[in-house]
């Protein structure tokens, strides 16, 4: 017995000396007894069986923080909103201690409140407090000077009663007051009527404290469930613009201000897509370039039996299923020309569970912007197992609400470190309770140089965790705080924007009150520097559109800036562009795909096959000299060829005899001297996943040239059989100086993941001959092949072939006397397989080899995780009811466990309910479980081990070496390569295009990307150009891309796109010789 | 283990306990074997077509291995559609008929239901109680051949052609005028497109009885289509109480979906068929029928309700007619909603309609014209209501589809027609004795 007990107590010591080192390691943030700072303010939602989530779909939406001086002392004050409590009022009398005068100031708030900002609205120099409440008028408490506060919503024409969730204070027409843009939202909501929220309102200062609802003449459309609204001058042109966070299937709005205090939806044209359920956002610049970005929080979680038994039952069956709204949160970087995209799965902060509030700050003083976000409920209102066998709305027991669990999980707080991928460090950083926080605020609440943190937590009293960055030692975390103070009645210049440049060094802040969830932060502007001991200059934009500049500042000061306008600001010239974009008409064609669901068939599909092309080839078809251009069209579309004029226009020629045969999906098309009459042919590849196996739409097609780009059929000419192809590739595998052919088999329609056939087609004179098994046998069935390429690796003067597809490694085959032997292992390609679509042959190092470049899946996806652990797919027909099932599995922790829900894994599976009736068992079942359960054994096991898009380096006998593109190229999957030296500087550059809308109904889509161009150093080392230099922009899905000459020292660049036009783009660099 | 099961149990333990050291009545176990594949197919969510068939094979796989125990009484095997054979005892063991029902009713849940662990539970329930009254060597020979006969009703309902319907893609609706479309408020994907293709039980395919045909669409005002659309509208909008308190009692969705902002739920209901069940188990205890009628009347009843349902699901989706919340709402009136939430496949005919001629034929036939009182959903809030004779009720179901304003009076009367002669079928072939 004692030696159990003294045992016992050694660990507990060792416990408690290992928790406290690490602890002073790397604790950033305290938290502070309530007792101490005398902040005992706690949001307790009382439920009862008339006020639940049942009653009230926000009862559980929480509370926030307002933060402000409202004595103008220097020390930042609090408000607290409160549910089930009346709102507190607390103000600081420094070092961490707090006086509840809620009573004493006059504000006294019963019924929900929401959100609450602090500003001047008056603009009489003192901080008023606007509230937002649920089901009643909002209240705007003007600040008297004496800590007491007047409330007079109804005489400043702002009492607005339709259930508001924050205000946001913004100087729209930049004259120099602050006027009112109020977020609102609806009551009970049911799916499948018409059934809007309340819309949003825009109230203009009349500039002697009273407002006038200007909604209707504004441009502000959003009859959404809005939760939150952000404001930032996000194109970079001196006005104002605002995001609009809404919740459900109301889409997010991003308002544009067109310059004169009026704005204009656009949201579509900026964003690829959204978050679904928004909740909070915010908007700062996140990786220092000086443009700002926006981010929003969903309730994605991030354990994987969390996601199983939350989102279990989303569908993309679901009514009003919108593939802009996507279940997770998102950072939508700025790219400089408009265009934002999101990378929030590249920087790992997609998943943060059921998050509020997002807030983007330097907490740590190192010069880069970190996140903190707010997550929980007070139920697991996502229970799938609740919602199941809950019994019906008329049967529901009053008190049927307290069936349904709570969790309650960390917040998150992600640092940055300095590249796109953020580190998730909550832990490490202090912030280990686990607690249910909505509203939160950052101020530097004891003015010491770092921002502390406060959180109005559901049911806990609220938190206010100090800052230790400073206290741990200024040094390497160095600080400037700025007051602005404007000239007219926005005295505290929201809306100001500070350029801050020291060094290399490039840091942006707006001043902007409402931030997060429901909160306002303090508007003193905060600057962490890291190691930084002199500012350069600083240049502060005022709302009101003049401009100060400041030169020479120290750093650790408090500084107060005095608006003294001298000049006004003038937004600076749009850089020039590498690519100059040509109108898309100029081609004019339209990729219509026909629509198919393949996952009607194939419920665990990960992506579709349906949507490979438009294919793509250019060439002098018919003699004039001039190239002209063939895109293929889907099923129900022809395939069309495009002749050049003299006047660079391009022309139809629908009598050119290719446009005959619309009931086949064309993907692919090469043209190529077959029978050496020195014209051009055509073969046409078909694909496609809506067919069956022996459908004769899937026979290729060859067409031979009369040698004035008139093409007949040859009938079946392409010895392929009926099967889906993917891209053709073209090489002289025997030297006889004719182009032979290589077809890869895409997939078995119906049956993926089964490996298809591909082909290796010989030219006898003019006659392509099967000759697979007999000269490349290993060619036959190497799985599901997107594309290859015919190029010399080794330098012994024959072409090689190198095939990259999806589920597979990349392969090569050594081309001896015309028969081909996979060499893929000696050349070190073995292990890597990926989700490859696209490769494209150049010497990037110049050092006389042909190098690779692979266009992968890219690394801003659901799947893809820091471990690199692969995911794979088993197969068999585990059910036996004739349909092949794809058990996708991934990594999440440690163990490998099923990637798609339990609803789509039952839907195509029914038998496996009997197995798992509930989704807490399925939540913990690991793949091997699964397969327990069903007596058929697996035929095969395929991995995707590698994500990312990455040059091969060709280093001779050694083989090949992996490396990865830089991050800006990895934002969507690379479907097309176009290696040219764009700059002139004689190393071959990269241009890129890609994204994919076909993902399985959980993720949607990789559609992130606008296309990327890539400068090479000389060595093979390539950096991203930034959008709005780069000039070459291809949002949606691109397949192929091509250049043709372009006059005599010009490039045209063509990118065809699925289901659009094709993007063109002029380079002023002559075209590369053999580069189609 | 969870909740549900502990919940379930509890039920179906309240009622064996009293007598837990005795053996409860023989038709008492299969009461209680009914009733638990009631509850279970309500937690698994199976929709009606499905239901029905794990009724018919459940009862099949009670009776083959109990009737030998009762003189007069002979094999299916040769009867039912595909039935080819059946484990037989063998001859002069002594067997106890009600340890081999367990056990087969048991075995044949196994591969009907998803929820297993419930009907395991029963059948421990059972057997322990059994155990103590049978001798050893007679409990494990009747347990084993119970189990083989379960087994053989699990070959005999593999070969329906069940599972491959479950392999087969998703149903893609034509678009058309008069085409069935998802309905609100779920517009949810249709349910069981192919089981019209299963194999029927007792009658001899899905189209041995023609349902009659709809009326010819038209989106004309002043149609004959038009006007029984205008119908279900008006007769939806001055509902009178009592229309009222029908369509609710006879409502049996067995998913209703709601939403609250984010929280969705569904609302587990009896389905049509487990109502029927129902309806015979409260006669049955009335009467205090034996085992073996029990066994002949839930088998029965169950071949019925499967053989009614796959004839009107082949209608369904051979003629998929839009149903009147979206024809209404198109071209009548594009707020109206129905009084109850409209089940997720097309109108012509009505599956409620259907199932309830059959069933009120064959009750008729086992009871004659009985007077009794209905209190299936009481359980659901609603109010016992009292019958004339089955063929009352069966009527009162399928109008109630049109008070419900789920389906057009032609639908309701079509579905009724096909019902009644399956009904009449079953009880001309399908000889127990």
């Amino acid at each position: 017995m004692s030696l159990t007990n003294r045992a016992r107590g050694w660990v507990l010591v060792m416990f408690i000396t290992m928790a406290c080192s690490t602890v002073g390691m790397a604790q950033r943030f305290i938290r502070l007894d309530p007792i101490t700072t005398g902040v005992m303010f706690a949001n307790h939602i009382t439920e009862s069986d008339s006020f639940n989530i049942y009653n009230d779909i926000y009862a559980y939406n929480g509370g926030g923080v307002a933060v402000g001086d409202i004595n103008a002392d220097g020390l930042p004050d609090l408000f607290f909103t409160g549910t089930s409590v009346p709102c507190a009022l607390y103000l600081n009398r420094g070092n961490f201690q707090f006086d509840d005068i809620t009573e004493t100031a006059g504000i006294t708030l019963k019924g929900i409140c929401n959100g609450a900002m602090m500003a001047d609205l008056s603009g009489d120099g003192l901080v008023d407090i606007y509230v937002c409440r649920r089901h009643a008028s909002n209240m705007y408490y003007v600040n008297n000077g004496d800590n007491t506060f007047t409330e007079r919503a109804i005489a400043s024409g702002i009492a607005v009663n339709k259930s508001s969730t924050q205000a946001a204070a913004i100087d729209i027409d930049r004259d120099g007051d602050l006027d009112l843009y109020i977020v609102n939202n609806g009551e009970a909501r049911r799916l499948g009527f018409l059934n809007p929220g309340e819309n949003d309102q825009l109230f203009r200062n009349d500039g002697d404290n009273h407002f006038t609802d200007v909604t209707a003449l504004s441009g502000i459309k959003d009859k959404g469930y809005g939760l939150s609204a952000s404001v930032g001058d996000l194109n970079n042109d001196g006005w104002p613009d605002i995001y609009v966070a809404n919740d459900f299937e109301e889409r997010d709005k991003l308002y544009m201000n067109d310059g004169q205090g009026l704005f204009e939806e656009t949201t579509m044209k900026h964003l690829p897509y959204m978050s679904q359920f928004s909740m909070g956002s915010d908007i700062a610049d996140i990786n220092n370039d000086g443009l700002l970005d926006i981010l929003t929080v969903d309730m994605l979680p991030e354990s994987h039996a969390r996601r199983m038994t939350q989102i279990g039952g989303m569908s993309k069956y679901g009514p009003f299923f919108d593939s802009a709204q996507r279940i997770h949160n998102t950072l939508q970087l700025n790219r400089g020309n408009d265009r934002f995209t999101d990378i929030a799965y590249l920087a790992g902060i997609a998943a943060t569970d059921w998050s509020w509030s997002v807030l983007c700050a330097d907490f740590d003083n190192d010069g880069l912007t970190d996140i903190f976000i707010s997550n929980g409920t007070k139920r697991d209102l996502g229970d799938q197992d609740v919602s199941y066998h809950v019994a019906s709305e008329r049967d529901l027991r009053n008190d049927a609400y307290k069936q349904i669990p709570t969790t309650r999980l960390r917040n998150y707080y992600f640092a940055n470190t300095g590249t796109l991928q953020f580190d998730s460090r909550a832990g490490a950083v202090g912030l280990i309770d686990s607690v249910i926080t909505n509203g939160a605020a950052y101020a530097d609440l004891d003015g010491d140089g770092d921002l502390d943190l406060v959180l109005n937590n559901t049911d806990t009293v609220a938190f206010i965790y100090r800052n230790q960055t400073i206290e741990d030692g200024p040094e390497g975390h160095a600080f400037l705080r700025i007051q602005l103070q404007g000239r007219k009645l926005n005295k505290a210049a929201l809306g100001a924007r500070v350029d801050l440049y020291a060094g290399g060094l490039h840091l942006v802040r707006e001043v902007q009150a409402s931030r997060g969830y429901l909160s306002s932060v303090d508007p003193t502007v905060h600057f962490g520097l890291g190691a930084t001991r002199n500012i350069d200059s600083m240049v502060i934009r005022w709302p009101d559109g003049f401009v100060n500049v400041l030169k020479d500042l120290a750093v650790n000061i408090d500084i107060t800036v005095v608006e003294n306008p001298t000049a006004r600001w003038i937004a600076p010239a749009p850089p020039v562009t590498i690519f100059q974009e040509i109108p898309k008409t100029s081609i004019p064609f339209k990729h219509r795909e026909n629509f198919y669901d393949d996952f009607k068939r194939e419920r665990l599909l990960p992506s579709k096959f349906s949507i490979d092309g438009p294919g793509l080839a250019v060439g002098d078809v018919n003699g004039d000299g001039l190239e002209d251009v063939i895109l293929t069209g889907a099923k129900y579309s022809p395939t069309q060829l495009f002749l050049q004029t003299a006047t660079q226009q391009f022309v139809r020629d629908s009598l050119c005899g290719l446009e005959d045969i619309t009931d086949a999906e064309d993907v692919s098309v090469a043209l190529f001297d077959i029978d050496g009459d020195k014209d051009l042919d055509v073969l046409i590849v078909t694909g496609g996943n809506e067919f069956d196996i022996e459908d004769e739409e899937l026979r290729d097609r060859l067409y031979l040239n009369n040698g004035k780009g008139v093409f007949t059929l040859v009938p079946d000419g392409v010895p392929t059989g009926l099967q889906s192809g993917c891209k053709v590739v073209l090489g002289d595998i025997d030297g006889d100086k004719d182009l032979d052919v290589f077809i890869g088999g895409r997939v078995i329609p119906g049956r993926f993941p089964e490996a298809p056939r591909s082909y290796l087609l010989r030219n006898d004179k003019g006659k392509l001959v099967d000759v697979t098994q007999k000269q490349g046998p290993d060619l036959s069935t190497m799985g599901l092949i997107s594309h290859a390429s015919f190029s010399d690796y080794d330098k012994d003067g024959d072409a090689d072939l190198f095939v990259v597809g999806m589920w597979m490694s990349p392969k090569l085959f050594q081309n001896n006397k015309g028969s081909f032997k996979d060499v893929s292992k000696a050349a070190g390609l073995e292990g890597h397989e990926g989700w490859y679509n696209c490769v494209a042959s150049a010497d990037i190092d110049a050092d006389g080899d042909v190098d690779y470049i692979i266009g992968n899946l890219g690394t801003n996806s659901f799947y893809v995780d820091r471990k690199n652990d692969p995911i794979d797919i088993v197969y068999a027909d585990f059910d036996e009811n004739g349909s092949v099932d794809p058990i996708m599995s991934y990594v999440p922790e440690r163990v490998r466990m099923p990637a798609r829900g339990k609803q789509v894994l039952q839907g195509h599976m029914p038998v496996l309910t009997r197995s798992y009736p509930f989704f807490r068992d399925y939540a913990v079942a690991t793949t091997d479980d699964v397969l327990s359960k069903t007596s058929v054994k697996p035929i095969d096991t395929l991995y995707v081990r590698s994500f990312a898009s990455t040059v091969l380096r060709n280093n001779g006998a050694s083989g090949f070496s992996f490396e990865p593109l830089p991050d800006m190229a990895q934002l969507s999957p690379v479907m097309a390569i176009l290696p040219m030296d764009v700059n002139g500087d004689g190393a071959v550059d990269l241009v890129m295009a890609g994204n994919f809308t076909g993902a399985e109904g959980e993720i949607i889509g990789y559609d992130a990307g606008i296309g990327n161009v890539l400068l090479n150093d000389g060595a093979g080392h390539f950096t991203d150009v930034r959008a709005d230099s780069s000039g070459f922009v291809v949002p949606g899905d691109a397949r192929n891309i091509a250049s043709i000459p372009w006059g005599a020292n010009k490039t045209l660049v063509i990118v065809a796109r699925n289901n659009h036009r094709p993007r063109l783009f002029v380079v002023d660099r002559p075209r590369p010789k053999d580069r189609r | 283990m969870n909740r549900l099961v502990g919940v379930c149990l509890l039920f179906l333990l309240a009622a064996v306990r009293p007598s837990f050291a005795q053996v409860p009545d023989s038709a008492e176990l299969v009461h209680q074997w009914n009733r638990c594949v009631i509850e279970v197919i309500m937690e698994d969510g199976f929709g009606p077509p499905i239901a029905a068939r794990i009724h018919a094979y459940a009862n099949l796989a009670g009776y083959q291995a109990a009737y030998h125990g009762f003189p007069g009484y002979r094999s299916l095997v040769g009867t039912l559609q595909g039935f080819t054979k059946c484990p037989e005892p063998e001859q002069g063991k002594v067997y106890d008929w009600r340890v081999s029902m367990v056990a087969a009713y048991q075995i044949a849940c196994q591969k009907l239901l998803y929820r297993i662990t419930i009907s395991d539970s029963l059948a421990k329930v059972h057997f322990a109680a059994l155990a103590a009254v049978v001798p050893k060597d007679v409990f494990d020979r009747s347990k084993q051949y119970g189990i083989d006969v379960g087994k053989a009703i699990q070959a005999y309902a593999k070969g329906d052609g069940y599972a491959r319907t479950q392999g087969m893609p998703e149903w893609e609706w034509p678009k058309c005028d008069s085409c069935w479309e998802p309905t609100p408020p779920n517009f949810a994907k249709p349910l069981s497109p192919y089981c019209g293709m299963v194999r029927t039980i007792a009658i001899k395919s899905a189209t041995q009885f023609p349902v009659p045909p709809r009326i010819n669409f038209s989106k004309e005002r002043g149609s004959e289509f038009y006007k029984a659309a205008k119908e279900t509208y008006d007769v939806v909008r001055t509902l009178t109480p009592e229309q009222r308190e029908i369509a609710n009692f006879w409502n049996d969705n067995p998913v209703v979906t709601s939403y609250r902002g984010h929280f969705i739920y569904n609302t587990r209901q009896i389905s049509p068929g487990g109502h029927w069940m129902n309806v015979a188990m409260q006669v049955m205890r009335d009467k205090r029928s034996s085992m073996i009628k029990a066994l002949e009347v839930y088998s029965m009843l169950g071949f019925g309700l499967f053989d009614a349902f796959t004839s009107c699901w082949a209608e369904k989706y051979r003629s998929p007619l839009i149903r009147p919340v979206t024809y209404i709402n198109r071209y009548i009136d594009n707020a109206w909603e129905p009084l109850l939430q409209t089940p997720p496949f097309p109108e012509h005919a009505s599956g409620h309609s259907t199932i309830t001629a059959a069933a009120a034929e064959i009750l008729t036939f086992q009871f004659g014209d009985v007077a009794y009182t209905d209190s299936t959903e009481v359980p659901f809030g609603f109010t016992v209501r009292s019958f004339k004779n089955f063929r009352q009720a069966a009527a009162e179901a399928s109008i109630s589809r049109l008070y419900g304003g789920i389906h057009y009076r032609r639908g309701c009367e079509a579905g009724a027609v096909q019902g009644a002669e399956i009904g009449k079928y079953i009880v001309a072939t399908v000889k127990f004795r």
